[in-house]
């Protein structure tokens, strides 16, 4: 437990958890159902998250005897499940949508973080999801996938495959190594 | 200049400028949306590329600010504060060439994506006036203050989530700008006021070429982001916090000042005069368009003055046609009679230039829904038909089973009279061919 | 040549400080010290937590004195206007921090910017200061891929960009390894001529082989001001230490206290 608040604290967890929380209340303020905002919860809650996915110093955590793996691993889909819980929670949204979406996300992240190190992790998302909420649902499943309906089977596939090899990459490189 | 020359090369500075011009030309070329099929496509005129260049801010400005901002935490990321303030040169002159490789790479962007359409609107058009360059210049000056802001706030605020967080926010500001105001038709409308919507710096095409955007609005945003700018070099220059805090006077002073000077409600767009004035062609009868497509009023000419011709059975006839200078949105406020016809050159409305003029514009919305559609789609085809001499009604769109049985009914009831009253009924079915 | 540089001096020696105090957070890290460092080449002795560090902070116009006084070439820099003295100020701060994405020339081309010479003389001396810290052959590569005692020579040819007349370096041969502490010393001794170079260190062995004058140093106070052959005699067989100069330090180390 206390190694737990320790690799918390040297994540910068808790602050990115209350950055979270924030958005979360801010949101439930506005108390509005169009998708948009869900767009804009989701994407808050990617760019929280991808504070904590590097750590002051990755050549020393690599020399860690922790197998890292697999707490990267397990760091990406809890830090996914903390977005998608807080989101679902507000109950303003279909909650097929919102996990498609935290899993696409958070994939995503993962994927950028090992492309462009974890300080830069959140341009991805935060531009896919941009251009989603610019271009509204069109016919381009994939381009689109956020906004899609819950149905959408190439929405489904694109999130599926973000979030799987987003973790996998993740999981296996680790954050690119810059400082 | 040398130090400029550095920071272009290794800041975030071109990575922007690309990234500004990569979004923008993504959107306006990639994707299909209002503004490549809209009466105002960014490529059809002057006003329109500014305005849907302002409306492309909606990602470019949040990625301006997020990169202000990560360009303002470089000095205490990279551990540099303590040397730098030993140097010679003051905290001011200091800022002076990453501020100026931001702002100049953001601006240059902005600069390519309105070449690329300027390109594209001289080949379309050869109507000139210069009441975009204001548009254009705030787009500009919004792009600069949103830097200036962004480094302020990464310098003040020096955390690694302080530039994601800014660019969400920013676009959720622009998002809401556009969607979120009173009156703007979305399931959220009415979450943020006209005030505030001005306040970011993003414009909504209004479907009608016809429109400028008033220059008292452009001044008053001139003053915002301005106020902005100069909070923005407050915070990454000054030193201490209570000089930072004196460096927000010029921002909040700035906003309150122009939060009660902007209008309230739909003063943002107004008539744009120039470009609505009618240019008529030699001869008669009396065919005129705007200044604006003054370029295509040769290839209206003929076929306007077939259809006068035609409208010349009826009594009290129409006598002259002019192109409808109004919106999308406002077809309906197009009278259906009168001594004038009206046609339109758009891209919705203009492609059947003899229908319209025959029969009036098409419906554009109806209270009482589809009932009201068939009617006057009905009546209008009838209109037509009889007036270009066929023997049962036609319509080149197809119509709604309940309308063609609308229409056969008219069509016969009109058949039915004699033929010289015939003129006098299709008159008055012209004249409320547009009713619900 | 400029102007300043054929003047004739006014002051008697670079730096001079009279009841100098420097708080470092709470702590008063420099406590009533009396000091004159003329031309040469300085060596600050002391153990942690002396107030070395405190003082250079302070010579280098980061710390203000909150107490005593000190001037810099004749001029206290207490003024509004530092930045003549700004001018010829080379630091290296403990903690030198930098911009990774720079390539050498180019962040002692910007420091030299920053240290406003004149625009025709910095490419030449931008050349001149990465040759005498030995990264000619690396000058085109970004700063984050040198290795530490690298980073510390970018360190060192930035604050000698704009040949300054006061020469301030903190712990400077920290990663280097011997072959270029060795080149370090002989960059200091071809600057004590006409520089007032002050280095901070906790090699003794750094002082012996390179200084003109060594201060020691102890809570914030001057223990002691000499050349290394007098602090050399100071010490007896006695004293811990492998060298005279170790026995020296240990001597008077032991005597303040």
């Amino acid at each position: 437990m206390r190694l737990l608040v320790l690799y918390a604290r040297s994540r910068g967890l808790f602050a990115a958890f209350a950055v979270m929380l924030a958005s979360t209340v801010g949101i439930w303020a506005l108390d509005n159902r169009d998708w948009r905002i869900l767009l804009l919860a989701l994407a808050m809650g990617v760019c929280a998250m991808s504070a904590g996915l590097g750590s002051p110093d990755l050549k020393l955590d690599r020399t860690g005897a922790l197998p890292w793996p697999l707490w990267r691993g397990t760091h990406l889909v809890v830090a996914a499940a903390v977005v998608c819980g807080l989101t679902t929670a507000l109950q303003m949204w279909d909650a097929g949508m919102i996990l498609r979406g935290a899993v696409g996300l958070a994939g995503l992240t993962g994927l950028t973080a090992t492309v462009l190190g974890s300080q830069l992790s959140w341009t991805l998302p935060v531009l896919w999801t941009a251009v989603c909420v610019v271009a509204g649902p069109t016919d381009n499943t994939i381009l689109t996938w956020l906004v899609q309906s819950p149905e959408s089977t190439g929405a489904l596939l694109t999130a599926t495959a973000l979030g799987v090899l987003g973790l996998a990459a993740y999981a296996i490189r680790g954050p690119r190594g810059i400082s | 200049m040398k130090a400029l020359k550095i920071e272009l090369r290794r800041s975030v500075a071109l990575w922007t400028g690309g990234l500004v011009v990569l979004i923008a030309l993504g959107m306006l070329l990639g994707m299909s949306g209002p503004w490549n099929r809209g009466p105002d496509g960014w490529t059809s005129e002057w006003t329109s590329l500014a305005v849907w260049q302002r409306f492309m801010l909606n990602m470019v400005w949040p990625l301006a600010l997020g990169a202000g901002a990560w360009q303002g935490r470089r000095d205490r990321r990279a551990g540099v504060d303590e040397l730098m303030s030993t140097m010679p040169k003051t905290a001011f002159q200091r800022a002076v060439p990453p501020v100026a490789a931001l702002c100049l790479s953001a601006v240059a962007g902005y600069l390519v994506i309105f070449l690329v359409g300027a390109v594209q609107v001289l080949g379309n058009t050869s109507y000139f006036d210069a009441d975009w360059l204001p548009v254009t210049v705030v787009g500009m000056l919004s792009l600069v203050a949103a830097v200036l802001i962004g480094m302020g706030i990464g310098r003040v605020l020096p955390y690694l989530l302080t530039a994601p967080i800014l660019a969400v926010l920013a676009f959720a500001a622009t998002t809401l700008a556009l969607v979120a105001t009173p009156s703007s038709g979305s399931d959220i409308e009415g979450t943020v006021s006209n005030e505030f919507a001005l306040m970011t710096p993003v414009l909504k095409g209004q479907y009608n070429p016809f429109l400028k955007v008033a220059a008292d609005v452009s001044a008053v945003q001139v003053l915002w982001f301005l106020g902005l700018a100069v909070t923005g070099f407050g915070l990454l220059t000054f030193i201490g916090r209570k000089a930072q805090l004196l460096a927000l006077v010029p921002a909040v002073a700035a906003g309150l000042f122009t939060f009660f000077l902007l209008p309230s409600h739909d003063g943002v767009y107004e008539r744009d005069e120039a470009a609505s004035a009618l240019v008529c062609a030699d001869g008669g009868p009396r065919v005129c368009v705007s200044r604006l497509h003054e370029d295509d009023l040769g290839e209206y000419v003929g076929q306007a003055r077939e259809a006068l011709t035609k409208l010349a059975k009826l009594p009290g006839g129409p006598t002259s046609a002019e192109e409808a200078r109004v919106g999308y949105f406002d077809v309906d406020t197009v009278p259906s009679s009168g001594g004038t016809a009206y046609f339109f050159t758009d891209f919705w409305n203009g492609k059947d230039i003899e229908q319209t003029l025959l029969a009036g514009p098409a419906r554009f919305r109806c209270e009482n829904g589809m009932t009201g559609y068939d009617k006057s789609a009905a009546r209008r085809v009838v209109v037509a038909s009889w007036l270009n001499g066929e023997s049962k009604p036609v319509s080149r769109k197809e119509l709604t089973p309940q309308a063609t049985d609308i229409a056969g009914k008219l069509w016969n009831e009109v058949r039915a009279l004699p033929a010289d009253q015939q003129p006098a009924r299709v008159a008055a079915l012209r004249a409320e061919a547009r009713d619900c | 040549m400029s102007a300043a540089e054929t003047a004739p001096t006014t002051y008697a020696s670079e730096i001079r400080a009279v009841g100098l105090r420097v708080r470092a957070g709470r702590r008063m890290a420099v406590n009533e010290l009396d000091l004159s460092l003329g031309i040469g080449v300085h060596g600050i002795l002391g153990p942690n937590g002396a107030g070395k560090t405190t003082l250079i902070r302070c010579l280098a116009t980061v710390l203000r004195p909150s107490g005593g006084s000190v001037e810099l070439l004749g001029r206290k820099p207490g003024g509004t206007d530092l930045r003549p003295i700004r001018r010829e100020i080379g630091y290296l701060p403990q903690q030198f921090g930098f911009y990774s994405r720079f390539t050498v020339r180019e962040f002692v081309e910007y420091m030299a910017w920053l240290k406003e010479m004149p625009k025709a003389e910095i490419p030449e001396a931008v050349q001149r200061a990465i040759d005498r810290a030995d990264l000619t052959s690396r000058a085109d590569d970004k700063l984050k891929t040198l290795s530490g005692g690298m980073v510390r020579r970018a360190g060192i040819a930035q604050a000698l960009v704009n040949n300054p007349r006061i020469l301030l370096l903190d712990e400077p041969t920290v990663g280097l390894d011997p072959a270029q502490r060795m080149q370090f010393r002989e960059l200091l001794r071809s600057l004590s001529s006409d520089t007032c170079v002050v280095v901070s260190t906790h090699l003794v062995e750094d002082v012996a082989n390179a200084c003109t004058d060594v201060v020691l140093m102890r809570e914030g106070r001057l223990v002691f001001q000499g050349t290394p052959e007098t602090l050399a005699a100071a010490g007896s067989e006695s004293e811990a230490g492998d060298s005279p100069l170790e026995r020296g330090y240990s001597a008077l180390l032991g005597r303040a206290s």
